[in-house]
């Protein structure tokens, strides 16, 4: 009976150790894999210049954060982690998680000209790009560490946002809202040179443009040194997507000295309006 | 007095010195454009640029009799005008080029006209698409149908125009090289004539061949009679 007992005791304690090693083992390999998997990077624009805040009475869309930690681990080159910054706030920092033993070995900016950006190197953790032309508004960087790992992150550069009144279930008409951010100076001295083209694209396939209405334009401070202008343009059924592009050419008229101006490449800031998302 | 009139003087040089103080140019300015157009659906925007632009702004309008107007009528553009295209591109190696597919339908080419602007600070030029038909190129083959074929394949007009430009200051000069003598209208209808002229030609030729083969034969008829005619003379002769 004793022998019995001391059978059933042994075998309960060879049970008991085999559970407390399976779950050290199960937790030692969880924590092995977040250490492997995890590669955070913090993305930051300087906003010493410009800073954009949201306002008041604006509360239908979401102004994209200055700074960002982004997890770049299973980015590639055709799906980059995206993180959006205001396009006058032309120098961009990259930070990587040294406590992670990430360190940065080298940046480059993928598929554009020699000269579109310029990188700076401050550390092997810290780098700074700056753009040098508004035309840049999505570029893919290829980030290097000094392990030969390879991550993908799309910088965006917003002046517009853009909303619509969709949900407001009481409204006549479909809106979609241009939010156009702007150095505080050149918008309210210049607004009226703003050229700004609507391109509507249908879903036969064929396209115009249209301008927003003016009247309702109007400019609000958003920020340090920033100015908000709001326009809107009607959407009708038929209406698949709408690129929204804000140019003003250079003026040297008279005492209106303007620089040119852009707001996105190519045929502008895509908005879908099924998914309701811009795409840059 | 003379006072009075050195003061006068002083105040005209100085206002003259103003009117003529020449407005900064911006690093960074399109040098042309220039529009190629193979048919009547693909047009090939190109250009130059300084070599601190990194892209340009390229709109593509519709305008009815504009190219009265482009030089001479701003606001009329302006106000006439249909845009079409609107995109920017990247320059690269200062030179900048964007295909575009349009349906022209029944207008005339030179109704439409390019405006570009550059990005960061620089100058803005027009210029009108102008579209001029090759003129056949020569063939041996005598199917005629497919030598009036050139109209879309042989064309290659450019109309570079660095006209327009906002500075103000730049040289303004308007280059047009065509390689082309007809229009598309002209060449289309030539084509029925070009097959009659040929059907005419043919007969022509054919009775230029019937003259040359009946005095041939003649000559030659000629010919034999006198060989003939002297060697029996000699044969009479001899035998005598």
């Amino acid at each position: 009976m004793k022998q019995v007992r001391g059978l059933y005791k042994k075998s309960f304690c060879l049970l008991l150790v085999g559970i407390i090693m399976s779950t050290f083992q199960g937790s030692y390999q969880i924590n092995y894999v977040k250490a492997e998997e995890s590669h955070i990077f913090t993305i930051t624009e300087d906003t010493t210049n410009y800073e954009v805040t949201d306002v008041a009475t604006e509360n239908d869309y979401t102004i994209p954060n200055t700074s960002n930690s982004l997890d770049l681990s299973d980015s590639t080159k055709t799906s980059p982690v995206e993180t959006t910054h205001f396009i006058y706030n032309n120098t961009i920092n990259i930070q990587s998680d040294s406590s992670n033993q990430i360190y940065i070995s080298t940046v480059t900016a993928l598929d554009v000209e020699d000269g579109a950006v310029t990188i700076s190197y401050n550390s092997s953790s810290d780098v700074d790009i700056t753009f040098n032309s508004f035309f840049y508004d999505n570029v893919v960087f290829e980030i290097t560490d000094t392990n030969s790992n390879n991550y993908y992150l799309k910088i965006n550069r917003y002046a517009i946002v853009i909303s619509n009144n969709f949900s407001d279930t009481s409204a006549s008409n479909k809106y979609v809202y241009i939010n156009l951010y702007l150095d505080k100076d050149e918008a309210s001295n210049e607004y009226y040179a703003l050229d700004t083209l609507i391109r509507q694209e249908y879903s036969d396939g064929s396209h115009d443009y249209t301008t927003p209405n003016y009247e309702d334009f109007y400019l609000v401070t958003a920020g340090t040194n920033v100015e908000l202008a709001r326009m809107k343009v009607e959407i009708t059924d038929d209406i698949e997507d709408i690129y929204v592009l804000v140019i003003r050419e250079r003026s040297t008229v008279g005492p209106f000295d303007t620089q040119g101006l852009i707001t996105a490449s190519g045929l502008g800031v895509r908005y879908n309006i099924a998914s309701q998302t811009s795409i840059y | 007095m003379r006072l009075r009139k050195s003061i006068i003087c002083l105040i005209c040089i100085l206002i003259m010195s103003l009117i003529n103080t020449p407005i900064s140019i911006f690093a960074g300015d399109i040098q042309t454009i220039s529009a190629t157009t193979s048919d009547y659906e693909n047009i090939t925007i190109s250009g130059t640029t300084d070599s601190d632009v990194y892209a340009v702004f390229i709109k593509l309008f519709y305008c009815e009799n504009c190219s009265t107007y482009i030089d001479t009528n701003e606001f009329y553009l302006i106000f006439n005008s249909t845009l079409l295209e609107a995109t920017s591109v990247e320059v690269s190696n200062q030179s900048y080029s964007l295909n575009l597919t349009i349906d022209i339908g029944n207008n005339d080419l030179d109704d439409y006209y390019l405006s570009t602007t550059d990005y960061d600070g620089g100058n803005q030029l027009l210029s009108l698409i102008d579209y001029v038909e090759a003129s056949s190129s020569t063939s041996d083959d005598t199917d005629t149908s497919d030598d009036t074929d050139t109209s879309d394949d042989t064309t290659d007009n450019t109309t570079s125009t660095d006209s327009g430009n906002v500075e103000g200051d730049e040289d303004t000069a308007t280059t047009s090289t065509s390689e082309t003598t007809e229009e598309y209208e002209s060449t289309t209808t030539t084509t029925a004539d070009s097959e009659t002229s040929a059907d005419t030609q043919d007969s022509n030729s054919i009775w230029i061949y019937c003259i040359l083969f009946c005095s041939s034969v003649g000559l030659m008829s000629f010919l034999v009679k006198r060989t003939f005619g002297i060697r029996f003379a000699t044969s009479s002769f001899m035998h005598t």
